[in-house]
C-alpha cells in the first residue's frame, strides 16, 4: 500500500495525508462490511433493491473467483428484476435467514453459535466470547434490538466499525493503536466468522432460490478470504511504519 | 390460432371447457384480484411484453384494490393456464422447455432476450364467458325482482360517487330488502346489490363507488332498451 508520511520529532508518524493507500483501505474495508450487515441483518427493502441495483460491483468481481462468482450472480438477477423482485428476495431471506425452512432439521439462521455449538443452538459459547468482546470495546447496543450478539449482521458491523476506526487512528498517527485494533479484527473475523461462514454458505445454498442470495454468499465467502490476505498487509504495513518511526526516533 | 410453444404448465390435453373451469374457478375465488386478472387477460389477448404488462397493471383502476403485485398477478394466470410465457432469443426464436433444458444457467440468461405474455384459448374463452355486460345480463335474467334497484343503484353510484353508508341509505326500509330465501321470509343487506354489482364488473371503488366503463355502457343500454 503506498503511503505518503511526514515524521514528527514525539516518536509518532504525523497524520498521514488523505491519499494514504492504507487510510484508503481500511475505509473501503469498512464501507464493505457495512454493506454486508445490510444484506444479512433483515430483507431489502424496495429502495435497497434498486441500490443494490445501481452498485457497480465489477471491481469486487476482479478480487478472486469467489466474489467474481458471487458479482455474476447479483447482476445477472438484478438484470431481470420486475415488480414482485422485493417480495421474492424477502421470501427467500425469511425462509433461510429467517429459520423459517430447514433442510433435514438444520436451519441456515446466520448466527455463530447455530453453526459452533454441539447442538446447534443460539446463545451458546461463541455468543458469551462475541458478548465480553463487545463489553471490552465498549460496543453498544440500539435499544430494543434483540438479534443475539454473535448474529452475522453484527459481527459485520463491528468489522466496519473496527475498519473505520482503525483509519481514523493512522490518520491520527496513532499507529500503536492502530496496529492492535487490526490485529484484534484479524483475530476475531477468523475465530467468529470465517470459521463458521463455509457451512452456512453450504447450508443456506440448500434452502435459498434466488441467485441474488447465492450470490451474496459467494461474495462474502471472497471476501473473507481476500480480507484475511488485506488485514496480514495492513499489519505489516504499520509495523513497518512503527519500526521507521522508532528508528528516526532513535 | 395456433398457440406457439411458450411455457405452457397447464395440461394441454386437458378439454378446454375443463381448463376454462378451473381457470374461471381460480379467478372468481380472489374477489379482490379478479377484476385486474380479466383486465390482464384483456390485455394479453395480444401479445405483450413482461414489462408493459406490469407497468400497464399499475395504472389500471382495477388494480387499486389488487392483494399481489403486477408480476405475482401474471404469474397466477401463467400458472393457471389463463395466460402463455413467451420466452425468445434476440432473433425472436422460442425458447422452449426442451431447449432450455440443454442450456447452463448462465446460457439461458445470456440467450433470453425477451419475456411476453399472450393469453390462452382458456383465457380468451373466459373472457367471453366472464364479459362484464354477459355478467350484468345473467344478473339481471335470474333475479328480474331486483333489476329496477340494481339499475337505481347504479344510477346512484353514477351521480354520488357515493360510500357503502350511502348507497345504505338509500335502500333502507324498503321492501327489496326482504327475500324469500329457503321457505320463509329473510332480510338481506343492502350490501348484496353492492356485491353482486361488482361482481358483475359493474362498480369498483375508488375512495367511493363508482361506474366502470362497462358499467356505464351498461346503464345506458338498460336506459335505451327502456326508452324504445
Amino acid at each position: 500500500m503506498e503511503s505518503m508520511v511526514t515524521v514528527s520529532v514525539g516518536g509518532e508518524l504525523a497524520p498521514a495525508a488523505e491519499t494514504d493507500g492504507l487510510v484508503a483501505a481500511l475505509h473501503a474495508r469498512g464501507d464493505f462490511y457495512d454493506l454486508l450487515s445490510s444484506l444479512y441483518f433483515r430483507p431489502l427493502s424496495a429502495e435497497q433493491v434498486e441500490a443494490f441495483a445501481e452498485l457497480d460491483l465489477a471491481p469486487y468481481a476482479q478480487i478472486n473467483d469467489t466474489m467474481a462468482e458471487g458479482a455474476n450472480h447479483i447482476g445477472r438477477y438484478l438484470a431481470r428484476r420486475n415488480t414482485a423482485t422485493r417480495q421474492e428476495l424477502a421470501v427467500d431471506y425469511t425462509a433461510a435467514f429467517g429459520g423459517l425452512s430447514s433442510h433435514e432439521g438444520l436451519y441456515a439462521v446466520p448466527v455463530e453459535s447455530v453453526f459452533t455449538s454441539p447442538e446447534g443452538l443460539m446463545y451458546q459459547q461463541s455468543f458469551h466470547q462475541v458478548h465480553e468482546t463487545f463489553q471490552r470495546e465498549e460496543i453498544g447496543r440500539a435499544e430494543g434490538f434483540d438479534y443475539p450478539d454473535d448474529h452475522l449482521s453484527l459481527l459485520f458491523e463491528y468489522l466496519s466499525q473496527q475498519s473505520q476506526r482503525a483509519a481514523a487512528l493512522v490518520q491520527e498517527g496513532a499507529l500503536q493503536e492502530a496496529l492492535r485494533v487490526v490485529s484484534h479484527s484479524a483475530v476475531f473475523s477468523r475465530e467468529h466468522v470465517a470459521n463458521w461462514f463455509p457451512r452456512l454458505r453450504e447450508r443456506a445454498g440448500l434452502l435459498l432460490t434466488t441467485r441474488f442470495y447465492r450470490g451474496v454468499l459467494a461474495l462474502t465467502q471472497g471476501y473473507l478470504e481476500f480480507d484475511a490476505r488485506l488485514l496480514a498487509e495492513a499489519q505489516e504495513e504499520l509495523a513497518e511504519r512503527i519500526g521507521l518511526c522508532e528508528r528516526e526516533v532513535a | 390460432m395456433a398457440e406457439e410453444s411458450g411455457r405452457m404448465p397447464f395440461d394441454e390435453e386437458m378439454a378446454l371447457e375443463d381448463a376454462v373451469a378451473s381457470l374461471a374457478y381460480t379467478v372468481h375465488r380472489q374477489p379482490l384480484n379478479r377484476e385486474v386478472l380479466y383486465a390482464i387477460l384483456r390485455l394479453c389477448v395480444q401479445e405483450r411484453e413482461v414489462g408493459f404488462v406490469e407497468r400497464a397493471v399499475l395504472a389500471m383502476p382495477e388494480y387499486a384494490q389488487a392483494t399481489q403485485n403486477p408480476f405475482r398477478l401474471v404469474c397466477f394466470l401463467v400458472d393457471h393456464g389463463g395466460l402463455c410465457l413467451m420466452q425468445r432469443d434476440a432473433e425472436g426464436g422460442v425458447i422452449d422447455e426442451e431447449r432450455r433444458a440443454q442450456l447452463g444457467e448462465d446460457e439461458f440468461d445470456d440467450l433470453l432476450a425477451t419475456e411476453s405474455l399472450v393469453s390462452t384459448e382458456a383465457g380468451r374463452r373466459l373472457l367471453e364467458l366472464a364479459a362484464p355486460q354477459r355478467r350484468m345480463g345473467l344478473l339481471l335474467e335470474s333475479e328480474p325482482e331486483r333489476a329496477a334497484t340494481y339499475v337505481e343503484v347504479l344510477e346512484f353510484i353514477r351521480d354520488r360517487h357515493p360510500a357503502y353508508g350511502d348507497i345504505k341509505a338509500l335502500l333502507a326500509g324498503r321492501d327489496i330488502l326482504h327475500a324469500y330465501l329457503d321457505g320463509r321470509w329473510a332480510d338481506i343487506q343492502p350490501s348484496v346489490f353492492v356485491d353482486k354489482l361488482e361482481g358483475a364488473g359493474m362498480i369498483l371503488w375508488r375512495d367511493g363507488w363508482e361506474l366502470t366503463e362497462e358499467g356505464a355502457l351498461a346503464l345506458q343500454r338498460i336506459k335505451e332498451s327502456a326508452a324504445a
